[in-house]
């Protein structure tokens, strides 16, 4: 493998400004994180040290191993959401190691109007559940919640994807023979109670803990009884009559200890093995990502540069270096793991996206993980592409990325528009994972372009009912086109909705997609489908 | 000689005698209770007999369950070891009838000197010196001039009284009157009683003691003195022989008196009469223990005898197996005694379990114990575990040798004193030889455990945190590429 | 987590920082490199900062016995820095197994027991079984008098936690 030449001026000026505009966001970006993170009304906090409960992100430190990483997912979810209440979607979820061992943590915020589930804290969840699903991952819960928002049932009870969800994951996860421990610190009611009973080890906290159908005020409205929350359902009722829960602690302390015991008797998985080498830093150093990701949407860059920054020594196998050059493919290594690496150059022609395609079913033979670094502002339209079949050849893309039975992980780089983002494994495609920038814009097609086309269609559309062209309704529609996508092209609209995992700091990347390769081999692999067709 | 011994003990002083009998060819029976099924005397011994009963402690006193033992095993003698049966005169006699040897002394020895006052009385009549003294028979009047003849300085303690209430130490004649009046009336309101005592102050007393064997027919031997200054709790924990800077006429005058003592008392087999030495040389009385001490072997290393073996052929009637000119001291010797306690906690007994043991090995270095690894210590018995025992050709070696062994002896899962006799072994004043009763408390600074380096409780700690699978586990056992990002937070 | 032990009955708290290319571990503010030596049955060896501390080490429960040259010390490890600071605390229970009668009683209300104290006897189908306290607390109440009979999931004997200095000063 070749080592990366970089050819960026770290003195030029464009270097400087773009430097300077890359590290601002990233400082909103850390700001707006330590907000969610941290930032709670001192009488929530009061509340909680009166109850003797830690908060989650302490619960969350002393369980995970000393000295190891934690990749949160979605730390910025519901940041455009429900006027700002529900700071993280009012839960953390990622991955980090307990007791030498790889798994999924999902922790109620109690903090937040008692943990109870906005629909976005449902879907957090949901998904978290759906990582440990996919990756074969062990998931450890730590319940503290009042349950769900009843004002927002709506949006939260009677979907597919809505909370029912989580407990057929759960179940799911088990029959998959896939560990799941909860941690009960707090209330787990109505629907919430069968977290801890779905999982197949839990741990109650006395005075605090507590599991129940219907709470104290629910059983008082129902049948007129009058219960206290431990008699109903706490610690010693579970763990000594009713059985639902398995190990009794005094403390969350010793909850925790209990709980880092249990996991360190479960089975070490056999991962995947896949091609790897010694890990070995980036040659080039990563902080200056910043120099290179442009501070305006519309301006393109150079992904090798990208590329130098994120793989190990900076060393890169490019495949077909001479065809199809607006989509770069070829082979490296992160944290030790060899990855196929599909990077934007440009807007995606017939060449460049065949050889995608050529590239992803390389990759699949090979058992090469994929990594798609989107920068796309789309396939190529019009009539000379048409006719050499840009549409067919882009649903080979597809065809070929959705087959793919290597695990596929995607970075939001910079532009993700059109049926481009199909191509590159947009969050529909089922990618393992999915981080993007903080400079990063999603949408159907640019905010400009969406405008002028909505314009086009007006003033069709008036010119068809024989009315007066008007230049102002056609400003008008512009104008509400290119504000309403300003607002959701967003990256942190996107992390808003849990479109993507979360929010990376570029220099981030190389860490967060080291720790989802590691996650992603812990499943076995699927089946390899046809061999590789020359497109 | 005796064919067949039974050691009506436990601990390493049955392991001792099993030693010597083992030695002379005498065939030897131990006896246990289930507590110390696993004890190595159990082993060691010929044969072993489990005794009845809950109570451990009660079991080794059953006299009609040991006699029995004996008879129904043939023994023709039994050693007592020290403590439990040994200096009990009832018993003694009980063996006699039994026409079973008693290896030490006979009933009447033991009966005299196991009252304090008879004893002290019998010692006065023979000429050894007992600490001057005056009793309040009448009125205080008259009680002020007999207090006066004991001598200056005196201690006024209550008749009636004990552990130091109502005590009045006086100096001079001058204030005498008013002490003894604070006294009695001191000694009224506590115990009803006003009458009080007076006897000479002994200031930095020494405690010496004196070995001696006798035949029975008034022929006695010493094997010279033992200190043990060093006392905890009234216990001794260190002894040396010789004792150091004391000079050879007061040795002789004091090993002197001993003799005199036991020849009074036609003293037979092996005996200690143990004296107070005040810092001006005057030496007085204590008490004379009739049985073979547990710091007996110091006095074996430097005079080069083995007193169990004296004592089994004292007993069978062959007499004393040597001459006083036979014997000599020649170098020196220090025991340390090897206690479950917490020095650190005023020394508190502690239990636990022996989980390891090492013991020391080298020149000039003998372990007298009765653990093995596994055995539980439990509050029903005595805390202490063995007995560290050094020689050399001088004092330092002899301490010297001291040290090292105590840094190589390990003994591990109950807390114990080794770190402590081991910083005694280093202290200044120890090393100088300036030793009295008071010694212990005097140098409880210097003798406290300095404060452990940073590094030092970093190690401690890793020691300990290594051999836990959960921190070997977060050390060693965390997957790649967690353990290479390391502590990391997107 | 920091790795939370006694020593000597101090809290005391080891953080691992790094584990590559050597083992790393932050005691107060100091981070130290630390290897351990291949060492055989008791003995240890560690290394830190390169300068080598050796001893010997006996686990028992959840205490260590260390002996560092002439110095010792008790450990204890995270399970006993639990219990160190826990005092009992929470309510607890003795409810029957099974229906059965109170042969004896071995405690009375107001009590401060110790975890596994020996509480209550009961015999059942010609067995008998004593109850011990689940942890350390007080006798709050005893349900069931001696020579009772009782039925299945009876309440036989509560307890308060410890009260202890600190927990009243807390409260």
């Amino acid at each position: 493998m070749t080592i990366l030449k970089s050819s960026l001026n770290t003195s030029s000026e464009e270097f400087r400004t773009r430097y300077a505009h890359n590290k601002k966001l990233v400082a909103e970006l850390r700001e707006m994180q330590h907000a969610a993170r941290m930032i709670r009304p001192q009488r929530d906090l009061d509340r909680l040290s009166k109850q003797g409960k830690m908060l989650p992100r302490e619960r969350l430190e002393k369980l995970l191993d000393p000295g190891t990483p934690f990749l949160e997912f979605s730390t910025l979810a519901a940041n455009r959401a429900y006027n700002g209440e529900s700071p993280s979607a009012s839960c953390i979820t990622g991955i980090g190691t307990i007791s030498g061992r790889e798994v999924v943590i999902h922790a109620d915020d109690s903090s937040v109007k008692g943990g109870a589930w906005y629909p976005l804290t449902v879907k957090k969840i949901v998904r978290a559940l759906e990582v440990a699903l996919e990756n074969h991952l062990p998931m450890v819960h730590l319940c503290d919640s009042a349950g769900g928002q009843l004002q927002l049932q709506s949006e939260l009870f009677p979907d597919k994807y809505y909370a029912g969800r989580m407990f057929r994951n759960q179940a799911m996860l088990s029959k998959a023979g896939i560990k799941q421990l909860a941690l009960v610190f707090g209330q787990c009611t109505a629907g919430g109670a069968y977290i801890p009973a779905l999982c197949d080890y839990n741990v109650i906290v006395r005075g605090t803990g507590a599991v129940f159908l219907g709470g104290p005020p629910l059983v008082k409205a129902a049948t007129g009884a009058i219960v206290t929350s431990e008699e109903l359902g706490g610690c010693d009722m579970h763990t000594q009559v009713s059985g639902t829960c398995d190990y009794p602690a005094d403390t969350e302390d010793e909850a925790i200890r209990i709980g880092r015991d249990i996991v360190a008797q479960w089975e070490k998985p056999k991962k995947w093995s896949i091609q790897q080498d010694v890990p070995e830093p980036p040659l080039y150093d990563p902080d200056e990502l910043y120099g290179i990701i442009p501070d305006d949407i519309k301006k393109g860059f150079e992904m090798r540069e990208v590329i130098a920054r994120i793989v190990d020594g900076s060393r890169f196998h490019e495949y077909q270096p001479a065809y199809g050059n607006t989509l770069v493919c070829g082979f490296a290594n992160i944290w030790g793991y060899k990855v196929g690496i599909l990077a934007n150059n440009g807007i995606l022609f017939n060449d460049s996206t065949l050889k995608g395609t050529h590239f992803i079913e390389l990759c699949n033979q090979n058992n090469t993980p994929l990594l798609f670094l989107q920068n796309i502002t789309g396939f190529m339209i019009g009539t000379e592409y048409e006719r050499k079949g840009i549409t067919k050849d882009g649903a080979k893309m597809i065809m070929a990325q959705v087959g793919s039975h290597v695990p596929k992980f995607t970075v939001m780089c910079h532009a993700s528009f059109g049926a481009g983002n199909y191509g590159m494994c947009g969050r529909a495609y089922d990618g393992r994972f999915l981080f993007t920038w903080p400079n990063h814009q999603i949408g159907v097609m640019g905010g400009e372009q969406a405008a002028n086309t909505l314009a086009e269609v007006k003033l069709m559309q008036l010119k068809r009912n024989g009315l007066e062209v008007n230049e102002d309704i056609l400003t008008d529609v512009r104008n509400q086109t290119l504000k309403a996508y300003e607002t959701q092209t967003s990256a942190y609209y996107s992390t808003s909705e849990i479109w993507d995992d979360g929010i990376l700091d570029p220099v981030d990347t190389r860490n967060a997609l080291g720790m989802a390769i590691s996650a992603s081999l812990n499943a076995p692999l699927g089946d390899r489908g046809y061999g590789v067709f020359r497109m | 000689m005796l064919t067949k011994v039974l050691i009506a003990n436990r601990g390493e002083i049955a392991c001792r005698v099993i030693r010597t009998c083992k030695k002379l060819g005498i065939a030897t029976v131990a006896i246990y209770h289930h507590e110390d099924r696993l004890a190595p005397h159990v082993k060691l011994a010929d044969t072993a007999v489990q005794l009845k009963g809950d109570v451990p402690t009660a079991s080794y006193l059953d006299q009609d369950q040991i006699i029995a033992i004996c008879q129904a095993n043939e023994v023709d003698g039994i050693h007592p070891g020290y403590g439990f049966l040994s200096e009990n005169a009832g018993f003694v006699e009980r063996v006699i009838a039994a026409g079973i040897v008693f290896i030490g002394p006979d009933a009447t020895s033991m009966r005299l000197m196991g009252d304090k006052i008879r004893s002290r009385i019998f010692a006065a009549e023979h000429g050894v010196p007992v600490a001057p003294s005056a009793m309040q028979e009448g009125d205080l009047d008259s009680f002020l001039v007999q207090a006066e003849k004991v001598g200056f300085p005196l201690l006024i303690k209550a008749s009636a009284g004990g552990g130091g209430k109502g005590m009045k130490i006086v100096r001079t004649a001058s204030e005498l009157k008013e002490q003894i009046t604070t006294a009695a009336s001191e000694a009224q309101r506590y115990f009803g009683d006003s009458r009080v005592y007076a006897e000479r102050l002994v200031e930095l007393p020494r405690h010496i003691e004196v070995q001696v064997l006798g035949d029975g027919d008034g022929n006695v031997v010493h094997l010279f003195e033992r200190e043990c200054s060093l006392q905890r709790r009234y216990q001794k924990i260190v002894e040396e022989s010789p004792a150091p800077n004391l000079p050879t006429a007061l040795r002789d005058r004091i090993c002197n008196a001993a003799v005199e003592l036991a020849k009074a008392a036609k003293y037979k087999n092996a005996g200690t009469v143990e004296f107070i030495l005040g810092a001006d040389g005057e030496f007085y009385f204590l008490e004379m223990n009739t049985r073979l001490q547990v710091e007996h072997p110091i006095t074996e290393e430097v005079v080069g005898v083995d007193l169990v073996e004296a004592q089994l052929k004292i007993a069978a009637g062959e007499g004393i197996p040597f001459k006083q000119s036979d014997l000599k001291q020649s170098g020196w010797s220090i025991e340390c005694r090897i206690n479950a306690e917490e020095p650190e906690k005023d020394f508190r007994p502690a239990v636990g379990r022996i989980g390891r043991l090492r013991s020391p090995v080298g020149e000039g270095i003998r372990f007298d114990a009765g653990i093995v690894e596994g055995q539980a210590i439990t509050p029903a018995f005595d805390s202490m575990l063995a007995k560290l025992i050094t020689y050399g050709a001088t004092r330092d070696e002899a301490a010297a040798r001291m040290e090292k062994a105590l840094t190589e002896l390990v003994v591990l899962g109950i807390p114990n004193n080794i770190d402590y006799l081991a910083r005694i072994m280093r202290n200044a004043e120890f090393l100088a030889g300036r030793l009295h009763t008071g010694f212990l408390p005097q140098e409880v600074e210097n003798l406290a455990a300095p404060e452990a380096t940073p590094e030092e409780q970093v190690a401690a700690v890793l020691a300990a945190a290594f051999i836990d699978l959960d921190f070997r586990r977060i050390a060693y056992d965390i997957p790649e590429p967690h353990a290479s990002i390391g502590f990391w937070r997107n | 987590m920091p790795y939370e032990m006694l020593l000597n009955e101090q809290d005391v708290s080891l953080d691992i920082v790094a584990r590559h290319p050597a083992l790393q571990i932050k005691n107060g503010n100091n981070v130290h490199i630390i290897a351990e030596v291949p060492t055989i049955g008791a003995a240890f060896e560690i290394t830190i900062d390169g300068k080598s501390f050796s001893g010997w080490r006996y686990a028992i429960g959840d205490e260590v016995f260390v002996r560092l040259g002439t110095r010792s010390f008790i450990v204890g490890l995270p399970q006993a820095q639990l219990r160190a600071h826990s005092h009992g605390a929470g309510h607890d229970a003795l409810h029957a197994d099974m229906p059965g009668t109170v042969i004896a009683l071995h405690t009375e209300v107001g009590q401060e027991v110790k975890a596994g104290d020996k509480l209550i006897t009961i015999e059942s189908m010609k067995l008998q079984v004593s109850l011990v306290a689940p942890r350390d607390g007080v006798i709050e109440g005893i349900h069931v008098p001696a020579e009772t009979a009782f039925d299945r999931g009876a309440l036989l004997i509560s307890l308060a936690p410890l009260v202890t200095p600190e927990a009243t000063k807390a409260a």
